[in-house]
């Protein structure tokens, strides 16, 4: 897909927050979208919306299913124990999910999507930016959080 | 002095105190370590001074297992195949020499404190300039130019490069001014012929493609015509031992080994370009010598993971960027996602990205070890060659494990980029039950007459001698253990100079 946003995307993602990360400039993130938890995680996303695609063809290829609220909890709990909470700023989630990235390469926590080789809490993120977006395998359930 | 062969009156007996049988790396650094000492040494090389198409046809051959080049992988006149080889060189790491008990049949003799001498002199031999490979100080340029933190798995090393030399242009005048060397060119080893117990070598058999035949008597004798060639040579050398001379064990021959190359069993993205220094990319001039960084696996790594050695080179292939035109989009599905990825790397580590090159996309080549296998080996083809002598074939064996054992290297290497933080690395490498075709090879023949202490186990002793020969000695790849990973020439000098001093010190003590 091409770095523009659909209008249909761009609906999806307000619905969870992810617009301010798509388009930072052209979309402030409302304080209620931000609290979201799946809206602060994706929020930390350069591109969310090819985050997706990744994610998509993640769980296409391991036939894995989950929605947002999985996804983010799972996620959660793993920054968590390092320390972070919601609510954190973004930036500070954004280093809590480095280190947590860094930490799953050191301990051969990694998955493979195309030959890529990327850590779980990566794969995991793009997986919630597939379900937020409504882009998952028809398998998962349609995300209505946030 | 050169005398061509083919003018030798039929029958001449030519004595000599050490006889070196081949011309090239090996053969030509013996020589010239030799040069003016007070002993008569006599170089017999099967070529002339240039290339001649019906005395490479010797090198031809059968290939019955994993299909290999015989003829294209080696060159036959003097300077031998540094006719035409790259000059890549580095020294083996000391865990190369060791017996790994992860990997059967290996353990050296000797170690790598016993080389470095040599590897220093070695290093000058081929023109290399200053021994640095190790030192990253030396290559950094002052501290501007530091090797990626990449963990405790992989380590960056330096190869450094030989212009390349070529060993019989460039010592072609040391040796023909050596008033102690007389070099036999269009001259064949034919037969090295034993006494009757086949303990000690008494003769050679010399003849040329003109049909003239002569002979050499010399008290040493050094086998230097190259790592397939040395075992063939020992096989066909069966007028007294009829399984060949050296091989009352069954072992001349075996183990052949060579360092399976992959094109680009992987790609690297790393966000900014800048943060690779220039030495990794390409062939780089620092600290008065031209240098290239490669990616290695520690020690450390090799033991707790029981695996055998890879060497990657890495350079840039291309801009990662999120403006490509839909026609020039690469419709792999790896290559769609990898803007994404990049975008996923700079989500973390790096500010998001302003401009349309998010990261940039580097190539990778391997080479890699394999483990020695008794039944990879070099035989005599019942085919005869243009001198009557049988051929040489090859069966190479490549083992699914080997290949295992790269993809797990490749493994530890996303690893490492990951945890650095700004690369990923997607592997291209494809799962294979079987190992049966190679991508590509290193023209690096090694392992057919072994070294090992005990004669049970190898062919020639720590000191390259031939177990049970008293006078016969082996230089060149074919006496390596095992393979290590990176190119073979410079360890080749490097023994080659050992032998030299060892033979002189003997001829010294009158042994
Ligand atoms: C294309 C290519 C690129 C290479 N690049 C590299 C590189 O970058 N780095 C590296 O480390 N290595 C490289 N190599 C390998 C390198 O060339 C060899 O390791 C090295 O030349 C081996 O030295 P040697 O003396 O054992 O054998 P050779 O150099 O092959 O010399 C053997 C000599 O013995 C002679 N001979 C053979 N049979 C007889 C006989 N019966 N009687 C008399 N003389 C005989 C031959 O004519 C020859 O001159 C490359 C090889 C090739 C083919």
């Amino acid at each position: 897909m091409s770095d523009a946003i659909s209008r249909r995307q761009l609906l999806v993602l307000t619905g969870v927050g992810l617009a301010a990360a798509a388009l930072p400039a052209a979309l402030p993130l409302l304080d209620r979208e931000r609290t979201t938890l799946a809206g602060e995680l994706i929020a930390t996303l350069a591109d969310p919306a090819r985050a997706a695609e990744i994610g998509r063809q993640w769980m296409v290829s391991t036939e894995r299913g989950g929605n947002t609220s999985v996804f983010a909890q799972k996620i959660a709990k793993r920054l968590h124990a390092r320390g972070w909470h919601p609510g954190d700023p973004t930036d500070v989630t954004r280093s809590a999910i480095g280190e947590r990235v860094r930490y799953e390469f050191r301990h051969d926590d990694m998955v493979e999507i195309s030959g890529w080789q990327i850590s779980r809490t990566e794969a995991e993120l793009c997986a919630l930016a597939a379900a937020s977006l409504g882009t998952a395998p028809a398998e998962t359930e349609p995300s209505t959080e946030g | 002095m050169f005398i061509d062969g083919r003018n030798v009156p039929d029958g001449t007996i030519v004595e000599a105190e050490v006889a070196i049988i081949g011309a090239g790396a090996a053969g030509i650094s013996i020589a010239r370590a030799l040069r003016n000492i007070d002993a008569r040494v006599v170089l017999i090389e099967s070529g002339g001074l240039d290339f001649e198409p019906d005395t490479q046809e010797l090198y031809e051959g059968e290939s019955v297992g994993v299909p290999y080049a015989l003829d294209t992988s080696r060159l036959r006149y003097f300077g031998g195949s540094t006719n035409h080889w790259g000059g890549w060189c580095r020294p083996f790491e000391p865990i190369d020499f060791e017996q790994r008990d992860w990997v059967p049949h290996s353990g050296w003799p000797i170690n790598r404190a016993d080389l470095d001498p040599y590897y220093v002199r070695a290093n000058e031999v081929c023109q290399i300039g200053p021994f640095i490979y190790d030192d990253p100080a030396a290559v950094s340029e002052g501290g501007q130019y530091q090797p990626l933190d990449l963990g405790k798995e992989v380590m960056t090393r330096w190869f450094e490069y030989s212009p390349p030399t070529r060993f019989g242009w460039t010592y072609r005048q040391d040796i023909e001014k050596a008033s102690n060397i007389k070099t036999y060119l269009n001259s064949n080893v034919m037969e090295i012929l034993p006494n009757a117990e086949a303990t000690k070598v008494e003769r050679l058999r010399v003849g040329t493609l003109t049909g003239r035949r002569f002979e050499v008597r010399p008290q040493t004798v050094i086998l230097a015509t190259g790592g397939i060639e040395n075992a063939r040579m020992l096989l066909l050398s069966n007028s007294i031992e009829k399984a060949g001379l050296g091989n009352g064990r069954g072992l001349v021959g075996r183990y052949f080994m060579e360092h399976p190359h992959i094109e680009r069993p992987c790609e690297i993205m790393i966000t900014d370009p800048s943060l690779v220094a220039p030495y990794y990319q390409t062939y780089t001039q620092s600290a008065g010598a031209n240098i290239r960084g490669v990616f290695m696996f520690t020690a450390d790594y090799l033991r707790k993971n029981r695996r055998l050695g890879t060497v990657m080179t890495f350079y840039k292939q291309k801009e990662v960027r999120t403006d490509i035109d839909v026609e020039e989009k690469d419709t792999e599905a790896a290559r769609d996602i990898e803007p994404g990825i990049a975008q996923l790397i700079r989500s973390t580590s790096s500010k998001a990205n302003e401009s349309p090159v998010l990261a940039m996309r580097y190539g990778t080549g391997c080479a890699t070890e394999q483990a020695p296998n008794p039944d990879s080996r070099i035989m005599l083809s019942t085919e005869k060659d243009a001198l009557g002598l049988n051929r040489t074939k090859i069966d190479w064996r490549l083992s699914p494990s080997d290949r295992a054992n790269l993809r797990h290297n490749i493994e530890a290497l996303a690893r490492a980029f990951g945890a650095w933080g700004e690369g990923r690395v997607r592997i291209r490498l494809p799962d294979r039950d079987k190992w049966d075709e190679a991508e590509g090879w290193g023209n690096h023949h090694m392992g057919t007459t072994r070294m090992a202490a005990d004669p049970r186990k190898g062919v020639v002793d720590a000191n390259c001698k031939v177990h049970g020969v008293e006078n016969l000695y082996v230089a060149g790849s074919s006496v390596f253990t095992t393979s290590a990973t990176v190119n073979p020439t410079l360890t080749i000098v490097a023994l080659a100079l050992r032998l030299a001093d060892h033979v002189q010190t003997r001829f010294t003590r009158g042994v």
